[in-house]
């Protein structure tokens, strides 16, 4: 389904949305075209949707939050005339995806003390690390790692701004790369004003394989034994239908 | 057209990975060798994760090696016997060898580990083929004839002598038992069949004849790359065998073509190409690990491969 097909049918679920809304007073509501995200044999990424309703004007804020997981950053160096990992930092927490929008940018809606707290934006991940090397080295690696997730597509800073459609509309494409993290994400909204965080709203995305892959990714972890046994089975079954075209063999 | 796998979790072109079996395949049919040394950095390079690569290589190999044994099991040049004396130095080799992997991968050496693994081998390898290939043509062209099949080294001094018929040989076991431990090893950390290793060492160690060398070799390796298989998906769940599928279809057409092609050399000639391209390869290893790299930091999440 093209997301133009789609804005009909967004529209008139977010305007039911926002009477609901305002008739309960919440100031602000969230929706996504996808709560989950199917990965399948043919995934080479996605485009998510985001959208919702603002009760008050004032700046929106969306953050994509994916699950967290510790990372290890390796720093290579030159020992004995070859380059080898010579130097690693581990940190703790640390989100496998993230993406942020808004409809200005960040400095402008807010003091760096309000996004810092709210964890919005790159800069305030909010991984740590128990290192005990220099400020400095740490600061290093920290962004050795965001500078990588960020190549990678796993960071985003998102240019397209969050839009406003009529009636306190606002809608954002966030584009989802090939390889996007398994598991539970969080889709938040922030409403600002004066620099202040009027109101937040939240929403769960769950990005999971499906059908085969699925399938062959549970039974590799689950029953570790059984899916070595079977990969040596699909092995051997492929070499004997090889064995039986490829049947001259040089003597030597 | 592009195919997203599961353990490696990553999409990958479909008609690239078949086109790399067939490469692969091509190589075992042409030489009698695993083609596990082109396959596994052909992997990382494309973005498959180092451990994922392994593994899985490792998987495709048992494919590969099935194939070729057929033809050499119809034609009596496989000692299972001798067989069975590496393949049990071979198991013990693979259980430490996926063990240290797993070691290594945690302390996040394992790149490292397997680039200097690999440059060594090839180079022991390209050398030592490159050498005797060279030998066996000018002897050839002088019109010398080789004196006679078996030539005894200090090898047959040792205890433990066994009968192998198939082979018509009378050595210790120790020989043939630390040959296999040896293979079982690098097939593990490498997910490479250590086929170069085996083939010299079997022919000029062990004093067997040439043919009976390559099928005997076949089986070791088939054996070997499966228990490594097990204990990789078992310890490291590296192995994806949707990857492994794709590869295969390319390796099984690559292999016949592969054979075809090597039945029109002789015998040194193809050894001394072989001994070329082991050599190349490992000058673009020791060039990747000398030159500064592309980038300086890199990432691993822990528990995802």
């Amino acid at each position: 389904m093209t997301l133009r097909a789609l804005l009909p049918a967004l529209a008139a679920a977010l305007l039911a949305l926002a009477a609901h809304g305002v008739a309960r007073a919440e100031p602000l509501v969230l929706g996504l075209s996808d709560e989950l995200i199917q990965v399948d044999q043919r995934f080479t990424g996605t485009q998510l949707l985001v959208f919702g309703a603002a009760e008050q004007p004032g700046d929106i804020v969306i953050v994509v939050r994916g699950p967290e997981a510790p990372i290890a950053v390796w720093h290579k160096a030159r020992v004995l005339g070859i380059w080898i990992n010579h130097d690693s930092m581990m940190f703790a927490s640390v989100p496998r995806f993230y993406a942020v929008a808004s409809t200005r940018p960040l400095e402008a809606v807010a003091p760096a003390a309000v996004l810092r707290e709210a964890r919005i934006g790159i800069e305030n991940l909010g991984f740590w690390t128990v290192s005990v090397q220099s400020e400095e080295r740490i600061a290093e690696f920290r962004h050795a790692l965001i500078a990588l997730e960020t190549a990678a597509r796993h960071y985003d800073r998102v240019t397209e701004p969050v839009a406003f459609m009529a009636q306190r509309l606002f809608r954002v494409s966030l584009s989802l790369p090939a390889t996007v993290p398994i598991g539970d994400y969080s889709v938040e909204a922030y409403l600002l004003s004066d620099g202040k965080i009027v109101a937040r709203a939240a929403k769960p995305l769950r990005v999971r394989q499906v059908g085969f892959g699925a399938a062959v990714f549970a039974f590799a972890h689950e029953y570790p034994l059984a899916y070595g046994f079977l990969a040596i089975a699909v092995a051997l079954m492929a070499g004997w239908l090889g064995g039986f075209v490829f049947r001259k063999q040089a003597r030597r | 057209m592009d195919i997203y796998l599961p353990i490696a979790e990553l999409p990958l072109n479909v008609f690239v990975l078949l086109g790399l079996g067939l490469a692969v395949g091509f190589l075992a049919g042409m030489f009698g060798v695993g083609g596990g040394f082109l396959l596994t950095p052909i992997l990382i390079f494309i973005g498959v994760p180092p451990a994922v690569a392994v593994g899985s290589g490792a998987n495709q190999l048992v494919a590969t090696s099935l194939s070729g044994l057929f033809a050499h099991f119809r034609r009596g040049h496989v000692d299972f016997k001798m067989g069975g004396v590496m393949m049990a130095g071979g198991l013990g080799g693979s259980f430490l060898g996926v063990w240290a992997f797993k070691q290594l991968r945690e302390i996040g050496q394992i790149d490292l580990v397997i680039s200097l693994s690999f440059v060594a081998f090839l180079l022991v390898v390209g050398g030592l083929m490159g050498a005797e290939s060279v030998h066996a043509i000018l002897r050839r062209r002088t019109g010398r004839v080789r004196r006679k099949a078996h030539q005894h080294t200090w090898v047959h001094g040792l205890p433990f002598k066994m009968r192998f018929r198939t082979s018509k040989l009378y050595v210790s076991a120790f020989a043939p038992l630390t040959i296999g431990f040896l293979t079982g090893v690098f097939a593990s950390v490498m997910g490479v069949g250590a086929g170069f290793i085996m083939i010299p060492a079997m022919i000029y160690i062990l004093g067997m004849t040439t043919a009976v060398v390559i099928g005997t070799s076949l089986l070791q390796i088939l054996v070997v790359a499966g228990v490594a298989t097990v204990l990789h998906a078992v310890n490291n769940q590296t192995v994806d065998v949707l990857l492994v599928v794709l590869l295969s279809a390319g390796a099984v057409f690559g292999a016949e073509l592969g054979t075809r092609v090597g039945l029109k050399l002789r015998a040194e000639h193809l050894r001394a190409l072989l001994a070329l391209i082991v050599l190349v390869v490992a000058g673009r290893l020791i060039f990747t690990l000398a030159l500064p790299p592309e980038r300086l930091y890199s990432l691993t999440v822990i528990g995802a491969p």
